[in-house]
């Protein structure tokens, strides 16, 4: 379906910043150490849809080897094909940023521009979340109702002003809730900001309620309902766009003292952290985006990494890693010791990690994230695991629907239900 | 090239629509490998399944397209590069495990399985796969059989040429052929690992899997000089130690793989042994007690062993990254992969240091101190064209340092096309031209990977032939004599075997043990001697070999009658004479050697057909050996491949002995 939709659109002129790329780009040794890592590669084994592929791709486009515009078609096709999961950083000697580059590149070809009304019902979370709210119940209300089916298979949706609407059915989720904090109460503690992610906000309230639950047993917890971190402008938006939010975001930490932040999505940790890189050009806001990134937190890191649990959870559980843009094996690394210590032998260490892409985020087609969803089902059947672990409310959205359909028997938590049960346990 | 529209239709019909790609990202993501060389395919056909090989092949001989058969495509050597445009044949989703049998101890699987997924495989079964590249989580079985890679326990158990029991070959114009071993004639299988894919396609291969030691004891040693450390795995080979694994490096790698990741290593000793033994729990401790009196009597500075699997895996740790270590020290790393015999490594390593000294480049020494394999991995910016020049001549010439001390240009990475024109230093024009008889004998029209390993005018480029030995050149004569008078002749040695009264040209009076090398545990012989003077000679020096000792024949006899299949692994060096007078030399006292087709497997069970063995070298050990068992000697019929190679080199059917009908 998308490449239907792109293939319509001619391809743009690139308006790279070489020095930018061109360096990490040729950083690339094409040992080939990163093909077994990736998911896309594991699926149809391709060279065109490697990590080491699509850097030389890349940098043959730098090197002006090729015209991106007389083979537009299966240029969008092949930057497309890429889940940004960051696997193949971890996994690479040089660490190369592939998820990066082909980022960059999908901005450079527009094609991951969303559509005009799409990206405008989506700003309208921030700017009036109450009728975005509204917007969006009546959204998922069509659908449920199989209008949107209806209009995709008589292939209305291809009229150029109906196009968002294949958009929306892609990367939403199927339920949505907004989120309204609680009263906040402050006390002795110490200060926390909690900066819900897009899907707390707006589909998963419960999590941001248990999120806030979680960072009360630490911090004084306030909430930054409804602001964004720039995560999504940054997968989508242009760039200007995405600096212009993050230095909101930073301007509003440095006002109230640079608390430290948590956030409920490792999407939005990732990007707190990577959030230097956006000014590598304006040394000052670096500074200060070094600072927020210094002081992000996410849900692992108030969670106790030893505990005296007189009895261990029985449930066989298992981590499903969906996150995109890791640059370092920390987060998981830590998660599993968490949950290694609190689960002990009914953690199960899968063979192969259960992958289910962030499809909102990485816009995967979603072809390939029923895919990804049914080989991650099949994983954690394999293992007999009855509880899912996920480090994004989305991943959880996802994968519970897909575990609704293939393997009843378990579901899907996030990673602070885990903890909130544990601090439960603790103080029993 | 250009493929014309019709012919790629045709090819869509063959394979389908979706398995054609000719589009320009396509492209360019196959116009590469792991090293510098390019070469922008015309097409890129993916082979959904391992029965379309042979009619794609066929359908490209017979339109005349070249093809280069590519896998994953980590090979350093620019094997995968389409230098004539074509097609290049995907084979990374032929990846099925077909069979694994555990009684009969093998294991079936398609050429695109990766090497560590197969390892995984086996290991709750209890077995593993005995070679172990590097690279064998990223690359493929084809792969590795394609370029005959071995690894780190290569030494005790050989690399991948020796672990393959059959292979389902597609030659270039597309016939099938099922080659196994052991089987009557050459070793075929030998001399098809390595080849590249310049002599066809391996379409499903069985591999020889073995259980797992049950105990394994790691050492880590750091010594003062190299020397020191090269001599101790001398001395343990010496007391009949042989190492599963014996990885080495010098102060400059360890001091880069300590800051990159630290794992325990000494960054004051000149060099770092990492040494492994296994076995059961008594022969380790045995073991153990020898190995730490050898490495004090080499002077060790210190001696660290791992008691838990723990601790193992932090002393491998630091060894397995040396790659990642160099890779981020600047954008390219060029691993170098010349061998020598080991007793040359300690002054081939301080030539390579001059080299890199002069030419100012940093670069990490990493050796396979058990077979004298060692890896430079020099650090530089392809962009900078006159680094990568610098770099290109520094590896070239510390190539040439290796064929100076005996060695080989590739020890385990192959040729491709980076290497293409050190064949011409390390092998005269003879050995090439044979190698040229084979490729033209599998492929006539050079479609098959063309342009790689075998240089280009080679005549003129070859090394001078050193002078022929007088009983060899007398023999020599003969043969030009039998060629000008258009005599055939019958080739022998003691006439133990045939016992025929014809014709016969005799290697008899080739019958003198040239060398036995106590260093690199190796003898040197002439063909003719005969096997109870060989094993005398052995006596006196207190070495052993494999071969029986109650054989009447000789030498020659026992590796060219096909009676001793598994004394083919055991020789690492042949000089012969072939059916035009010309003489080869392949190999020497070296453990590995992936430099051209094999040879000595080429002349191995042969028969005298391809011609006539003067020299061999082969190993030999402190404790007697395992004998390798006999088969019956019978004059085996030519089978077709055996005929069209017997028809390449020798067209007149000069060595001539009357065969059964196949």
């Amino acid at each position: 379906m998308l490449k239907r939709l792109f293939s319509a659109r001619p391809s743009v002129p690139l308006s790279f910043r070489l020095e930018d790329l061109y360096d990490t780009v040729c950083a690339c040794t094409r040992c080939g150490g990163c093909q077994q890592a990736c998911p896309r590669y594991r699926q149809t084994p391709l060279e065109t849809v490697s990590p080491r592929g699509q850097n030389q791709l890349l940098r043959a486009l730098l090197e002006k080897k090729w015209k991106p515009a007389e083979t537009a078609d299966s240029l969008n096709t092949v930057v497309l094909s890429c889940t940004l999961c960051g696997e193949c950083t971890l996994s690479c000697a040089g660490q190369v940023p592939t998820a990066k580059h082909v980022l960059e590149l999908r901005r450079a070809l527009r094609v991951r521009t969303l559509p005009f009304l799409l990206r405008r019902l989506l700003n309208l979370r921030t700017d009036s979340p109450r009728l975005f709210a509204f917007l969006l119940h009546i959204l998922l209300w069509l659908r449920r109702m199989g209008a949107v089916a209806l209009l995709r298979s008589c292939k209305i949706t291809r009229l150029p002003f109906l196009q968002w609407v294949n958009y929306a059915d892609d990367i939403l989720p199927r339920r949505a809730r907004v989120f309204t904090p609680g009263k906040q109460n402050s006390s002795s503690k110490k200060q926390l900001v909690y900066l819900p992610s897009l899907e707390a906000n707006c589909f998963l309230p419960e999590l941001a309620a248990t999120t806030v639950q979680l960072a009360s047993h630490h911090y004084s917890c306030r909430v930054w309902t409804h602001t964004p971190s720039g995560l999504f402008d940054y997968l989508y938006g242009d760039l200007r766009k995405c600096r212009r939010t993050v230095k909101r975001l930073i301007l509003r930490h440095q006002r109230e003292k640079c608390p430290p932040v948590l956030t409920d999505s490792i999407d939005v940790f990732h990007f707190l952290q990577q959030m230097p890189g956006l000014f590598v050009r304006y040394p000052r806001w670096q500074k200060k985006a070094q600072q927020l990134a210094n002081r992000a937190l996410f849900i692992t890191d108030l969670l106790p990494k030893k505990t005296t649990l007189k009895k261990e959870f029985s449930a066989p559980v298992a981590l499903v890693s969906s996150e995109i843009l890791a640059q370092n094996p920390d987060e998981r690394k830590n998660t599993e010791t968490i949950l290694t210590t609190l689960f002990k032998k009914n953690f199960i260490h899968c063979k192969q990690q259960p992958f289910l892409p962030a499809g909102g985020y990485c816009f995967t087609p979603k072809a390939d994230i029923a895919f990804f969803g049914k080989e991650a089902v099949k994983h954690l059947a394999d293992e007999q695991t009855k509880t899912a672990v996920t480090l994004s409310g989305l991943a959880q959205l996802e994968l519970e629907a897909r575990l609704r359909q293939l393997y009843p028997c378990a579901h899907a938590v996030h990673i602070a239900e885990i903890g909130e049960a544990t601090y439960a346990r603790l103080h029993q | 090239m250009h493929i014309s529209p019709t012919v790629l239709q045709q090819l869509q019909t063959l394979l389908g629509y979706e398995n054609v790609h000719t589009d320009a990202p396509s492209l360019l993501a196959y116009a590469y490998d792991c090293s510098l060389s390019r070469g922008r395919p015309d097409v890129i056909l993916h082979l959904p399944d391992t029965a379309c090989i042979s009619p794609v092949l066929r359908f490209l001989y017979a339109h005349k397209i070249p093809f280069i058969p590519r896998a994953a495509a980590t090979n350093h050597a620019g094997s995968c590069a389409a230098l004539k445009g074509g097609a290049v044949l995907n084979l990374t989703r032929l990846n099925r495990i077909l069979r694994i049998n555990t009684q009969e101890r093998y294991a079936v699987a398609e050429p695109g399985v990766i090497t560590g997924q197969l390892q995984e495989q086996l290991r709750p079964l209890g077995f593993f796969y005995a070679p172990d590249p590097a690279s064998q989580n990223i690359s493929t079985l084809g792969g590795n059989f394609a370029q005959n890679a071995s690894g780190a326990r290569c030494m005790k158990y050989g690399g991948t040429l020796d672990h393959v029991l059959q292979a389902n070959w597609v030659f270039p114009d597309g016939e099938t052929a099922v080659f196994t071993r052991p089987a009557p004639g050459p070793d075929w299988l030998g001399l098809l690992a390595g080849s590249e894919g310049t002599l066809g396609i391996a379409a499903q291969l069985t591999v020889k899997i073995l259980p797992l030691a049950p105990h394994i004891r790691t050492f880590l040693v750091s010594f003062s000089s190299l020397e020191d450390c090269i001599q101790t795995v001398t001395d343990l080979t010496a007391e009949g130690i042989i190492l599963r694994t014996a990885e080495a490096m010098d102060q400059l790698t360890a001091k880069t793989v300590e800051d990159f990741m630290p794992s325990g290593y000494s960054t004051q000793a000149a060099a770092l042994l990492l040494a492994e033994i296994d076995g059961s729990p008594a022969d380790i401790k045995k073991e153990e007690t020898v190995f730490n009196r050898v490495c004090r009597a080499n002077h060790a500075l210190a001696i660290q062993s791992a008691h838990t699997e723990a601790q193992r895996q932090q002393l491998w740790a630091g060894r397995r990254n040396g790659y990642s270590a160099m890779a981020r020290l600047a954008p390219n790393v060029m691993v170098g992969d010349g061998t020598v015999p080991r007793s040359q490594l300690p002054a081939a390593l301080k030539k390579v240091r001059r080299i890199l000294q002069d030419y100012q480049l940093r670069a990490g020494l990493l050796f396979h101190a058990g077979d004298g394999n060692f890896h430079p991995q020099v650090v530089f910016d392809e962009r900078q064209p006159l680094d990568a020049r610098r770099v290109s001549e520094a590896v070239r010439q510390i190539l040439q340092v290796c064929v100076d001390c005996g060695g080989t240009v590739s020890g385990e990475h192959g040729i491709g096309v980076e290497k293409r024109n050190l064949m011409a230093y390390q092998y005269d024009a003879p050995t090439l031209h044979l190698f040229s008889a084979v490729k033209k004998a599998a492929d006539p029209q050079g479609l098959a990977n063309p342009l790689k390993i075998i240089p280009l005018q080679y005549e003129e480029k070859a090394r001078t032939p050193d002078a022929l030995p007088s009983a060899v050149s007398a023999l020599a004569e003969n043969i030009c004599r039998y060629k000008e008078q258009k005599k055939p002749c019958i080739i022998c040695g003691l006439n133990s075997r045939l016992k025929t009264k014809g014709d016969t040209l005799s290697s008899r009076n080739l019958n003198s043990v040239c060398e036995i090398d106590l260093t690199n545990y190796t003898v040197t012989a002439q063909s003719g001697v005969s096997l109870t003077a060989l094993h005398k000679a052995l006596a006196e020096k207190h070495v052993f070999c494999s071969l029986p000792k109650n054989d009447k024949g000789s030498l020659g006899g026992a590796f060219a009658s096909g009676c001793y299949p598994s004394f083919y692994e055991q020789v690492v060096g042949i000089e012969a004479l072939l059916p035009d007078g010309s003489y080869v030399r392949y190999g020497g006292k070296l453990t590995k050697n992936a430099a051209g087709y094999n040879l000595i497997r080429l002349f191995a069970g042969s028969q005298g057909s391809l011609g006539l063995i003067t020299y061999l070298t082969f190993k030999i050990y402190a404790q007697e050996p395992t004998r390798c068992t006999q088969q019956p000697f019978a004059v085996q019929p030519f089978d077709t491949w055996w005929q069209r190679v017997k028809n390449t080199l020798d067209p007149e059917n000069l060595f001539s002995l009357p065969r059964p009908l196949c």
